[in-house]
């Protein structure tokens, strides 16, 4: 049986006491009073984040209660309210240098990079010129032919 | 040049390819008699968002009219379009003839409308004739939350090919033609007759490219058969290294300092007018675009890497600076675009917005910024239904990447993430169907232009995978920890080829742990932390959760996240109160008040307080505050002696 205690040290002064000292957890939340209809959140131990739409679009690192409708970075689609895998990405034969402009010319897509002029023809290329270096720019003009 | 003066619509119809507010009474648009189409979209201020042409295949054309400017409280026509204004698009007779051709008309203000849809015109103009122009009028007017439209009504200017031919025809012979016609013999007779040619003539579309060696070519074979020199005069090739129809003329514009052409009217074949001096501004130019200035007149611009410059051609041949000028930087000034109702130039990793003069910076390196992987460099621009569609080059070190910005939001959603080293670059949307060049190849991906919303569009092609990464999630309670129990989902379409995994990363973690997979729908079963093990729980004071989209060998099949619930539960810190009875009673050397002295200074100290439970101050130490008032066994007042009640509990951990 150990010794009975006979005081306790409060701010430097050891105030004798009758009795022990009880020790009990306390909560740091106060008590709250409910103003709305109970939520799910009111009947489990635990609580939930959800996310559903993400139109808002990306570029949210940390997350805000405010931008609950955002993400920080994604390939699929998130356009919507259901977010998708990303659209299927075709490689359209093989062009063979970096197009700098593609068309829409004459019913057929072009494309234009250096030396290279192409056509789509099915799933390949028609190359039709090959020394026109350096392209910028192109335009589709509908004017006067002769 | 003739016109089909001023039709009505046969036909009206509301339709929800767009909006979400519904026209009441398409029908009253047909005539102009003061009954009325409504939609309700908000009060004050509301404008136009949409107009835009209906093409002989149901399609809308690209072009829309919309302006930024508010729809009046005065009823009266107003127009859309020109005499020689073709919304950008190639027409022949039997287009304009077909009763789907016609016009759709929206408006927003809180809300965007459905599209008034106004078709059937009736249009007969001649097969052969080449179309000019058309001009669109609305007769409107808005009040309060509703906008008003009674009448819609489309003009055609067109222009018939005649060809005169005169014929002197001699009979030789006595001819009875008919039982009614007999002509005499020998007779001379001479015929003025018009015909109208079938086949338009001396009419055709031309691929001009530009080169930063300044010179250009052209050709209007439509296989490229063969190429000639596009800007040029009498002395030869011009710099021509930018091209931009404005006016009817086609511009050119050097790559470096000096140079400026233009072709006539309509006419790119004759010699060019050449300005050799304009402008004479020393830096690199890195694109010319047509756009609209504040007082939205039609405007020619240049870029160069330091800003946005105007070009005041065919009279005054004067330049200037506009209100966008940046830092010089050679990444930027890649882009112009003018698209429904303002412009939008590229400056480096972001994008400006142009609207009336005022300029606001649009991303998409906004908020928290762009993800490190993809901070690139804008070098294209296009406008797809409400979609602005950028294309970032990464360089070396970043991946390149397809973004797109919906014209009413404010950020951006991915639609194509690329590779390090491989610059995207070269947008072209047609049809259904975005093209762009990725490294040394042309790819392309659906971009659909009759829903935004994938899922209701069938036959609509998905890649074999695709990931998500959330925000960094961290409750309100930042300065607790947490503990993750489960992730939940809400799902479509998954099942045991097409799933969705789901990976989490706590903290200053940066590598992914896989937390499991949703394999049906479309409650699938939670998934616990941790990964293995007892599901305990994984203590986190930030959590980010990752999922990845896998499909089977089906490219139409795609699974699909409808919700993601992260359940977890906030662990506050251990607190500690303590009770006890003080003795404040006079006992040998020691004074009942001066416990009671004691108690009250206690009572009174603001900051917390040294407190050992167990009297000994070799043990814990707690800090506290005094939790209740003290108070005797007996209810003796403060001050007297007597046992009191003392609780002091700890207020911070």
């Amino acid at each position: 049986m150990g010794e009975v205690q006979r005081s306790v040290i409060l701010n430097d002064f050891e105030f004798p006491i009758k009795g022990g000292v009880s020790q009990h957890r306390i909560t740091p939340f106060p008590q709250q009073f409910m103003t709305t209809s109970p939520q799910e959140s009111d009947y489990t131990p635990t609580r939930k984040q959800k996310w559903g739409n993400l139109k808002s679009g990306m570029g949210v690192e940390k997350w805000s209660s405010e931008d609950n409708d955002r993400f920080w970075e994604a390939d699929a689609d998130t356009g919507r309210n259901i977010q998708t895998l990303p659209p299927l990405v075709t490689t359209l034969g093989s062009f063979g240098v970096e197009p700098e402009i593609i068309k829409k010319y004459a019913d057929k897509v072009w494309a234009i990079g250096n030396n290279q002029i192409s056509y789509l023809d099915g799933s390949s290329w028609t190359s039709v010129k090959t020394d026109f270096p350096l392209p910028t720019d192109a335009i589709v003009f509908y004017g006067v032919t002769v | 040049m003739a016109d089909t003066g001023a039709l009505s619509p046969g036909t009206m119809a509301d339709d929800d390819t767009i909006g979400t507010e519904t026209w009441s009474n398409p029908d009253n648009a047909k005539t102009s008699d003061d009954s009325y189409a409504s939609v309700v979209v908000g009060t004050a201020a509301k404008k136009i968002y949409a107009i835009q042409i209906v093409k002989s295949d149901g399609n809308i054309g690209s072009t829309n009219k919309s302006d930024d400017v508010t729809i009046t409280d005065v009823e009266q026509y107003i127009s859309y379009g020109a005499a020689d204004d073709l919304w950008d698009e190639s027409w022949s007779p039997s287009d304009i003839n077909n009763s789907n051709f016609g016009v759709v008309y929206a408006c927003y203000k809180y809300a965007i409308s459905h599209y008034l849809k106004a078709t059937n015109f009736g249009f007969a103009i001649p097969s052969g004739a080449t179309i000019d122009g058309i001009i669109v009028a609305v007769e409107r007017y808005a009040e309060a939350s509703t906008v008003y439209v009674d009448h819609i009504r489309i003009t055609v200017y067109y222009t018939e090919h005649h060809h005169t031919i005169t014929a002197e025809v001699t009979f030789g012979h006595a001819v009875t033609a008919s039982r009614a016609i007999t002509t005499a013999r020998s007779a001379s007779v001479t015929l003025g007759r018009e015909v109208t040619t079938l086949i338009e003539s001396g009419i055709g579309s031309f691929l001009c490219i530009g080169s930063l060696n300044n010179n250009s070519i052209r050709t209007n074979s439509n296989v490229g058969a063969s190429w000639v020199s596009c800007a040029k005069d009498a002395s030869g090739d011009l710099p021509s290294a930018y091209l931009a129809q404005f006016e009817n003329h086609l511009c050119a514009l050097n790559s470096a300092n000096a140079g400026f052409a233009y072709s006539a009217a309509n006419d790119i074949v004759s010699n060019w007018t050449s300005k050799p001096n304009f402008p004479n501004l020393p830096s690199n130019i890195t694109g010319m675009f047509v756009g609209r200035d504040a007082s939205d007149n039609p405007t020619l611009y240049f870029l160069t890497p330091q800003g946005m410059y105007y070009l005041d051609v065919f009279t005054n041949f004067v330049f200037g600076p506009t209100e966008v000028t940046w830092e010089k930087d050679l990444t930027s000034g890649k882009k112009g675009l003018y698209w429904r109702g303002a412009t939008y130039v590229a400056v480096g990793k972001g994008i400006y917005q142009i609207i009336s003069g005022v300029v606001t910076p649009i991303g998409p390196d906004m908020d928290d910024g762009m993800p490190e992987d993809l901070q690139g460099v804008v070098t294209d621009m296009v406008g797809v239904g409400f979609w602005l569609v950028i294309a970032l080059d990464g360089g070396n070190t970043k991946k390149s990447c397809i973004l797109k910005r919906y014209l009413t939001g404010k950020h951006w959603h991915p639609v194509r993430i690329g590779s390090v080293n491989t610059p995207i670059r070269a947008l072209m949307w047609d049809s259904g169907t975005l093209y762009f060049g990725e490294g040394t190849d042309v790819k392309s991906l659906p971009f659909p232009n009759v829903s935004d919303n994938v899922t209701k569009i069938a036959g609509h092609t998905y890649a074999e995978t695709g990931y998500i990464i959330y925000p960094k999630f961290h409750s309100d309670f930042e300065s607790m920890s947490k503990v993750a129990h489960k992730v939940r989902a809400v799902t479509k379409d998954c099942n045991a080829n097409e799933y969705i995994t789901v990976s989490y990363r706590i903290d200053e973690d940066t590598a992914w742990t896989e937390l499991g997979t949703f394999k049906s729908s479309p409650r699938p079963t939670a998934l616990s932390f941790p990964a293995s093990g007892d599901s305990v729980g994984v203590s986190f004071e930030s959590i980010q959760l990752k999922a990845d989209l896998v499909r089977g060998s089906t490219t139409t099949n795609s699974p699909k996240i409808e919700s993601f619930i992260l359940e977890y539960r906030v662990t506050p810190p251990v607190l500690w109160g303590f009770d006890f009875n003080v003795m404040a009673m006079s006992q040998g050397d020691q004074s009942g008040q001066d416990i009671i002295d004691a108690l009250k200074t206690a009572i009174e100290t603001g900051t917390l307080m040294s407190f050992y439970p167990t009297g000994n101050k070799n043990d814990t130490e707690y800090f506290v505050e005094m939790a209740a008032m003290p108070g005797t066994e007996k209810g003796t007042e403060f001050g007297n002696e007597g046992i009191y009640s003392v609780s002091v509990s700890e207020a911070i951990d």
